[in-house]
């Protein structure tokens, strides 16, 4: 523990804070890493205000999905209101009451969380809704590195490389999922587009070996944070 | 937490290929939800020979791998893996190390499933066990020693529910004949004269109406010999005395079966049909149970007398429907092709015994009745060796005995030959085709003297030509059928000695046994050789039946096992009487069964011969029986190479 974290923290959030570094060493193979796939529903598309409906984590470690320790859950919310979201993936008002409290997804999700590197499709987003969600019920921020399926993508397939075409957008997971031959599990499901994105990136990566002509490292992949 | 989808759609894709279709849908869950998933592009190895097998079955969910094989410096391509495939189950079965190198041609996705739990649910569903162990089958491409099962006696037990059935969803409905002239009386007409009627037409009832044509009674042999014969009425008496009332009737249009079963249970030997089914409307025909067992969905034994009583082309070509109509329904029912090629056989001698009846008469009333001499109508080919289920080919032949003097053996055989060509023709006419090789009774050099033959096939050795040596095989495989059967006894010895006594022989029909390469496996439509080639359509009969069927013969011929004439006899004699032959026998028996089944139903489909396949046609299932198929025709063809010390061939 360094002498800077936080003073006082519970057991299993401390837990957390040392299992999971910030950085991984860029020479560190990718075959030794662990990550955790993830996919949430959510309220809507704005970070400070939309909430978290449903989620699903996938691990991932020597290179193959690990099915047995997958998990998903429904998040129960408050006041939530029929919207464009909501027509995506079909979450409808009363099933959020099916669900559990956010504060005891996120007491469920921190073990899983422990020492990977969060991976999906426009990650961003997700990750920073669950940043708010972890200090809103533990008061610590989102530790994990973050990879973004759609910039691996753009890195590992030529269709998908950065042209410098100014309004180039990231790839959608259609898109790449469509290109690569995946077919999609239960769209607009947290579990389902979990499971797709986790598939996508394995292909991706077994992509960038092929390009490399090497086992890949950390370094290869464009991890960011919070 | 949520309801995790993932794991049931990964047992939804497995549970639509063997073996996980073969196991109860729950434990197929269970494995899915431990499943870990990896995926591989193209060029990449899924393991190295030699690797050891892990503790997992991998189950390839997309893409395609390819077994290669490294052997003393060079790499061979043994089997291809497709989507709904299982690989490393043989390495995991018998805990040894990977015999070949798995290597990724497309981007492939694989679920590894938990091999232990796994095992055990091998060992406990047998459709599944047996799967797995036919799989295993493919090691002896690599030289791999492959533990035959036991044989079992199950086959036809295991059938006997399923021919039934075939009956059941055949069954037909009674359907009056119409225009059928009832054999009626009125009840004041004479017991003597309603009897009369009865041995005038040789029926065993008469039916009793009123003025209305409605049942009122019946009569039968039984109420005669019960009343008038052994009781005291009078035949003279009306025979409203004696009629047995009320009659039992069933409606026109109702199930012929059920009829049958009315019948059995009130111990009566026919039903009236009326229109309502009740003795209140005019009768339209009366049935006896071998009339409903005739109609009880096809039954055989009721086209066989059909034929028997059969004259014109027209009802001889309905006939032949019906009995393909029949092939057809016991076929999916999962009849035995070979056992269904033994019923064929036995309906279409019947026919071709009648269809010679039936010319020799006509023959008889032109003015030119045949010859004073014994001949005899052989079946020869695959139709002598009672597999032809479908009209595609006639192979027939005649003999006669010869008088010794070569140009009365010149009259006898144009008399022959015109009795032969207007039965040929009968045939076609009956839907037969002639056959493309002539190989027909009514072409000169099938329809031959007893000395004739037995010349022929004592000239016969190791470089008699191609043409003649295929003959000589045909006319091996010959079935007596019609006529006198001490001629074709006479060629039949004749023929089998000199192939038993000729060693050189011998050993150029297994040279051209082990020449045939069976293929590796499917792949789409596409058939995948040894070799790395691929070829679109495939050959079914020449590239797993022919290998198959001539090793039985062969085999039996160097064994000295000459009783039985089918491929499937000739397996089960080896079975029985060559120990070495034990395991394997019963395996190239049922295998050349499946390519019959298969080649037949395929006919039926296509409206041919039925022996190119389209592999893309074939279910997964089918395809995985059919690699195994390979690879049994792999070690027919070793054990002949064994057999007679051929040198080893890639």
């Amino acid at each position: 523990m360094s002498w800077f974290s936080h003073p006082k923290l519970p057991a299993p959030v401390q837990a957390y804070v040392d299992a999971t570094p910030k950085r991984i060493g860029g020479k560190r193979p990718v075959e030794d890493l662990h990550f955790l796939v993830i996919d949430a529903e959510t309220t809507g598309f704005n970070v400070q205000t939309d909430k978290i409906l449903s989620i699903a984590a996938i691990h991932t470690e020597h290179g193959q999905i690990l099915l047995g320790r997958s998990k998903s859950w429904l998040v129960f919310q408050d006041h939530v209101a029929v919207n464009e979201a909501v027509r995506v993936h079909g979450i409808l008002p009363s099933d959020t009451k099916n669900g559990q409290p956010e504060s005891q997804v996120m007491e469920e999700l921190l073990p899983e969380l422990h020492g990977t590197i969060l991976v999906g499709h426009h990650v961003g987003f997700d990750a920073a809704l669950l940043d708010v969600a972890l200090y809103r019920r533990f008061g610590i921020h989102l530790r994990n590195p973050i990879l973004d399926t759609a910039s691996l993508a753009m890195q590992a397939i030529d269709a998908f490389a950065r042209t410098g075409y100014a309004n180039q957008r990231p790839p959608s997971l259609d898109e790449v999922c469509a290109h690569c031959g995946i077919a999609m599990m239960d769209r607009h499901t947290a579990a389902g587009d979990a499971y797709t994105t986790a598939e996508l990136f394995l292909l991706l990566c077994a992509r960038l070996r092929q390009r490399k002509k090497r086992a890949i490292v950390a370094g290869d992949l464009p991890l960011t944070s919070v | 937490m949520a309801a995790n989808v993932i794991p049931e759609r990964i047992a939804e894709a497995l549970r639509r290929f063997p073996p996980f279709s073969m196991l109860p849908e729950a434990d197929v869950r269970a494995l899915a939800a431990e499943a870990t998933v990896r995926v591989m592009v193209a060029g990449e190895r899924v393991w190295k020979q030699g690797d050891a097998p892990g503790n997992e079955l991998l189950f390839l969910a997309r893409g395609r791998v390819e077994y290669v094989w490294q052997v003393e410096e060079r790499s061979e391509l043994v089997d291809v893996r497709d989507v709904g495939d299982v690989l490393g189950l043989t390495a995991l079965l018998k805990a040894e190390p990977m015999r070949v190198t798995a290597q990724v041609v497309e981007d492939s996705v694989l679920f590894g499933l938990p091999w232990l739990p796994l095992k055990a649910l091998l060992e406990v569903h047998d459709a599944a066990r047996n799967y797995a162990r036919r799989h295993l089958f493919w090691a002896t491409r690599v030289g791999g020693v492959v533990a035959l099962p036991e044989p079992t006696e199950d086959t036809i037990a295991g059938r006997a529910k399923n021919i039934l059935q075939a009956h059941l969803d055949g069954a037909q409905t009674i359907q009056p004949r119409p225009g059928v002239n009832i054999l009626t009386c009125t009840p004041e007409d004479s017991i003597h004269s309603a009897a009369s009627l009865m041995a005038a037409r040789r029926l065993p009832s008469i039916l009793v109406i009123d003025s209305e044509r409605r049942p009122i009674g019946i009569v039968t042999n039984g109420t005669l010999v019960q009343e008038v014969v052994v009781g005291s009425v009078s035949k003279d008496d009306p025979v409203k005395r004696i009629m047995v009332s009320p009659v039992v009737t069933v409606s026109a249009g109702s199930s012929a079966t059920a009829a049958l079963l009315v019948m059995l249970r009130r111990r009566i030997g026919q039903v009236c049909v009326t229109a309502d089914g009740t003795t209140n409307s005019p009768v339209l025909d009366i049935c006896s149970e071998k009339d409903l067992l005739a109609q009880s969905g096809h039954h055989p034994a009721g086209l066989l007398r059909e034929f028997r009583n059969a004259r014109s082309p027209a009802r001889f070509r309905e006939l032949c429907d019906d009995v393909e109509k029949i092939a057809r329904s016991y076929l999916e029912a999962g009849v035995s092709a070979i056992f269904l090629g033994q019923m064929c056989a036995e309906l279409y001698d019947e026919m071709v015994q009648r269809l010679l009846v039936l010319t020799a008469e006509e023959l008889a009333e032109a003015g030119t009745p045949l010859p004073k001499v014994s001949w005899a109508w052989m079946s020869v080919g695959s139709d002598g060796r009672r597999e032809q289920i479908l009209r595609t080919d006639m192979d027939n032949a005649l003999v006669f005995a010869s008088s010794g003097v070569t140009d009365q053996d010149e009259q006898t055989r144009k008399a022959l030959l015109g009795l032969a060509s207007r039965v040929v023709a009968k045939l076609v006419d009956a839907g037969f085709a002639r056959c493309q090789g002539g190989v027909m009774a009514s072409n000169p050099r099938w329809c031959r003297t007893t000395s004739e033959w037995i010349e022929e096939m004592e000239s016969l050795n190791a470089h008699t030509d191609g043409d003649e040596l295929l003959r000589a095989l045909v006319l091996y495989d010959m079935r007596f059928v019609a006529g006198d059967a001490v001629v074709a006894d006479i060629v039949r010895k004749s023929v089998i000695d000199s192939f038993a006594r000729n060693n050189e022989l011998q050993h150029r029909l297994a040279e051209l046994i082990v020449d045939t390469a069976p293929p590796l496996n499917f792949f789409g439509r596409w058939v995948v050789e040894k070799l790395g080639g691929r070829q679109e359509g495939f050959d079914i009969k020449q590239r797993g039946m022919a290998p198959l069927r001539d090793a039985a013969r062969l085999l039996t011929i160097h064994h000295g096992l000459t009783q039985r004439h089918s491929t499937g006899g000739r397996w089960d004699e080896l079975r029985r009487n060559v120990p070495r032959l034990h395991e394997l026998a019963p395996l190239a028996r049922d295998s050349y069964d499946v390519l019959l089944r298969l080649r037949t139903l395929n006919g039926l489909r296509r409206g041919d011969s039925g022996r190119y396949i389209d592999p893309a046609s074939l279910t997964k299932l089918e395809r995985a029986q059919v690699a195994n198929i390979f690879d049994v025709v792999r070690m027919v063809q070793d054990s002949v190479k064994l057999e007679f010390s051929l040198a080893h061939r890639a």
